[in-house]
């Protein structure tokens, strides 16, 4: 920040513009000029250069599919620690708060003196999927996922808490999530010390 | 009021005069190229437009009034949903408002904003590209819509890859950015911007420069002087269009813009095929701004964030490894953010024109009023004063030339 700035320049230049023609004769030239100049023939050559390069970039949906990044914001997924299997989300309610579109719903009660999760919903039918859940959750529990053919016959199919956790068999395929709550990708190298130490 | 016994067709405070062949039509809401939701009320003698009056609010879904019960952090990706063609250039404008009310728009890490400027600028190549694809299709150019939509799509595959969403993007957070390019972006970025200015050069300006009937409904048609511009507050590319040396990127410069080399263009034509044209030599000057910001980005500290723990919640890293900024995360998440008693309006060069935020804050986590000054909003008043005397054929290559996106516009 102590560098001096460097001023770039930012010109406003006009652009170049043929007059157009106003007077008959003119007007006739330009007739001329189009007639038996190439004007006609650039359109269909143009057209004709991209068909013969063969580089079609139709994507043929059901059957072919585009890869995702995978920062991609569709249908959550809840995870579940690793070492252990149990669920990551310890019900701080901070994805319920921050939900713009107000879809997130979660009960908790106390169970042999710790919090659980008992209900955890989210509208899919009211998500704007702007990722600020995934942004704010401080133990990496709810992300987004990649599945984002989301049709459905029922209603209460958008909410089922059991189609975004990870099945506990599963458990060994769960992949961490790129996108919006990340830990940045050199995180453990940055971390001098984990919460036990101190 | 509408007399019952009478049938007139009824519009709400408008008065035509109906004592000779004039007819009132409506076009749109539900018209293709009506670009979203615009009502026009054409008032016509045959074929020439003698009223026009522009009826809006199609799309009204109370933003502001939105904001006034949202905390700042939550309204950002409210924003995206103004200019959806270019949501990140929203989500800078609020941001940037904000930060400005909150003092720390200093405190931006330089990553943040070298990403920021990237956002910009991809999102002004891809809002003029999708501008050129459907005016094309107004006018009846098909080839070019279909060009245009190839390579915006690439572009939106950029932005996919950066924040995970192609429309709604949220890609910029008050205080910095939410997330580092990911690995391998920028060469991506530089493979998509020489494919950009081969498009703009082989494919656009090569199908449409010298077509006649490009030409011929453009040149002349929508001409926009001196004094209409000034009248009628345009922005942005209508503006320059007319002549004007208005640019806020350069006059009130935010972000890097000061560090970067790059002209804007301007034309004395005043018609829609002069704003083609600074539409493609803007496409080609944020080619050459992304090219000068990719050595910035490698020469950047990794920070993103500003350091601000009263306004801005720390880390992930710090959220789970350190108590205190946990705490802090938390206060920040469920109260919000608290900037002090002010007000601020803070303008910037959104594709479409100026797109300014006034906020007024009275100390608490709401704003207590937000008021957006959408480009959109006043390319429409202008057509009022713009369709009067041309053909009803026109009409449709006039409000393609205005690149209305009607998010912005009804808010």
């Amino acid at each position: 920040m102590n560098k001096e700035v460097i001023k770039g320049s930012q010109n406003y230049i006009p652009v170049e513009i043929e007059d157009y023609p106003t007077t008959g004769w003119q007007k006739f030239k330009q007739v001329v000029r189009r007639s038996l100049g190439k004007e006609l023939f650039v359109g269909l050559w143009v057209v004709l250069r991209e068909m013969l390069k063969f580089n079609i970039h139709t994507v043929q949906y059901p059957e072919e599919v585009l890869p995702l990044p995978s920062r991609y914001r569709a249908v959550h997924k809840l995870l579940r620690l690793l070492e252990s299997g149990n669920e990551r989300c310890i019900g701080c309610g901070l994805c319920e708060k921050i939900c713009i579109a107000d879809c997130i719903r979660m009960e908790t009660k106390e169970e042999n003196g710790r919090k659980v999760v008992s209900e955890y919903s989210i509208n899919l039918g009211r998500c704007i999927f702007c990722g600020y859940c995934a942004e704010v959750c401080p133990e990496l529990a709810i992300v987004h996922g990649s599945r984002y053919e989301n049709a459905s016959e029922q209603r209460a199919h958008f909410v089922l808490k059991d189609d975004m956790l990870t099945p506990i068999d599963f458990l060994k395929e769960q992949k961490e999530f790129d996108g919006f709550g990340a830990v940045s990708p050199n995180a453990d190298k940055l971390i001098k010390k984990t919460p036990l130490a101190y | 009021m509408q007399q019952t016994n009478r049938l007139r067709p009824f519009f709400e405070n408008l008065t035509f005069d109906r004592d000779d062949n004039h007819m009132v039509i409506n076009f749109g809401p539900q018209h293709p190229s009506a670009h979203g939701q615009l009502r026009l009320i054409l008032e016509l003698d045959g074929e020439e437009v003698v009223k026009a009056n522009p009826d809006i609010g199609y799309l009204h879904r109370g933003m502001e009034k939105m904001a006034e019960n949202m905390i700042y952090n939550e309204f950002l990706p409210t924003t995206d949903r103004m200019d959806y063609i270019a949501s990140s250039s929203n989500n800078y404008g609020f941001a940037l408002a904000v930060e400005k009310l909150l003092g720390i728009e200093d405190k931006v890490p330089r990553r943040a904003k070298v990403i920021r400027t990237m956002l910009l600028e991809l999102n002004r190549i891809i809002s003029h590209q999708f501008w050129l694809a459907t005016h094309a299709l107004d006018v009846g150019a098909m080839s070019v819509f279909l060009y245009a939509f190839r390579e915006r799509e690439w572009g939106l595959d950029l932005i996919e890859d950066y924040c995970g969403a192609r429309l709604t993007h949220s890609a910029i957070r008050i205080g910095g950015v939410p997330l580092d390019l990911p690995e391998g972006w920028t060469d991506n970025l530089a493979k998509y911007l020489d494919k950009v200015e081969r498009a703009v050069k082989e494919d656009y300006e090569a199908l449409l420069d010298e077509n006649r009937i490009w030409k011929m409904r453009l040149e002349n048609v929508g001409i926009i002087d001196k004094e209409m511009a000034r009248s009628w507050a345009v922005s942005g590319i209508m503006l320059r269009g007319s002549g004007f040396e208005w640019d806020l990127r350069k006059e009130m410069p935010y972000e890097l813009y000061e560090e970067l080399d790059f002209d804007i263009p301007i034309s004395d034509k005043m018609d829609s095929y002069g704003r083609y044209k600074l539409y493609m030599e803007e496409i080609r000057q944020s080619v050459r701004i992304l090219r000068q910001l990719i050595p910035m980005y490698h020469e950047s500290e990794p920070q993103l964030m500003a350091n601000v723990p009263q306004y801005i919640s720390p880390t992930k890293e710090e959220q789970m490894t350190q108590n205190y900024s946990l705490m802090q995360h938390f206060v920040l998440v469920t109260q919000g953010m608290r900037p002090p008693v002010g007000e601020v309006y803070v303008a910037t060069e959104s594709p479409k024109g100026e797109l300014g935020f006034y906020i007024n804050s009275q100390g608490e986590p709401y704003p207590y009023r937000l008021k957006i000054r959408a480009p959109s909003f006043f390319h429409t008043g202008i057509l009022q004063d713009l369709l009067v005397g041309c053909q009803l054929a026109d009409v449709v290559t006039i409000i393609g030339s205005t690149n209305i996106v009607f998010g912005e516009v009804d808010r």
